[in-house]
């Protein structure tokens, strides 16, 4: 699932799709700016929303998770075979984008934040959701639902 | 594994928790202000992506 992509659907049903990024407000607008999101976007470089909404953090990097991550770009770039190594840099940089010391900064400071989506109803209940590595573990880092999950539960609000 | 104050993540049939945020781009960044008006998908992700 591309978030950009089946936010169009949602629309459609009647859903707002809002992004919420873990880095510093000023940050993300200059990112932004060359980098246009096709949604909605706030800022939250303390992690406060991820908090309140219960959004588990498994602590520092271990060489588990940083394997986890490797796959997950691989995934993401098309890459086939068990060489993964180096994927999660060259899909930092797939889009002409460097890392730089800001997102180290952000990375270190936050840990191994997990993310993830929650469907809310216009009474502001939640009702649906989905947890980052809830369904898969570890092998759940990076791995988004399918578009036809999310696009039954919004149609399901109707 | 810590879930940040909260014993598991958010549910279905829950309430969202309120929050604000600065608007990085084209959001005012308050949730309560949704409700009454449209459902939201609400996305949550580490660093800028």
């Amino acid at each position: 699932m591309q978030l950009g992509q089946i936010a169009q659907k949602l629309e459609a049903t009647g859903v707002k799709t809002l992004g919420v990024v873990a880095t510093d407000a000023e940050r993300a607008r200059v990112y932004f700016r060359f980098r246009r999101p096709r949604i909605p976007v706030g800022a939250d470089p303390g992690l406060a929303t991820h908090r309140a909404f219960g959004l588990p953090n498994i602590g520092p990097p271990t060489p588990e998770v940083g394997e986890a991550f490797q796959r997950a770009a691989a995934r993401e770039l098309g890459l086939t075979g068990p060489a993964t190594e180096g994927a999660f840099a060259q899909f930092a940089r797939h889009d002409g984008y460097d890392v730089t010391g800001a997102d180290e900064a952000d990375a270190a400071r936050h840990g191994e934040q997990l993310v993830g989506q929650f469907l809310v109803d216009r009474e502001g209940v939640v009702r649906w959701a989905n947890v980052e590595c809830a369904r898969d573990g570890i092998d759940g880092l990076g791995r988004l639902p399918s578009e036809d999950e999310v696009l039954a539960a919004a149609r399901a609000l109707q | 594994m810590t879930t940040n104050g909260r014993t598991a993540p958010v549910a279905p049939g829950e309430p969202a928790p309120d929050f604000t945020l600065a608007a990085a781009r084209g959001w005012d960044g308050v949730l309560a202000d949704s409700r009454g008006r449209s459902p939201v998908l609400l996305a949550l992700f580490r660093e800028l992506y």
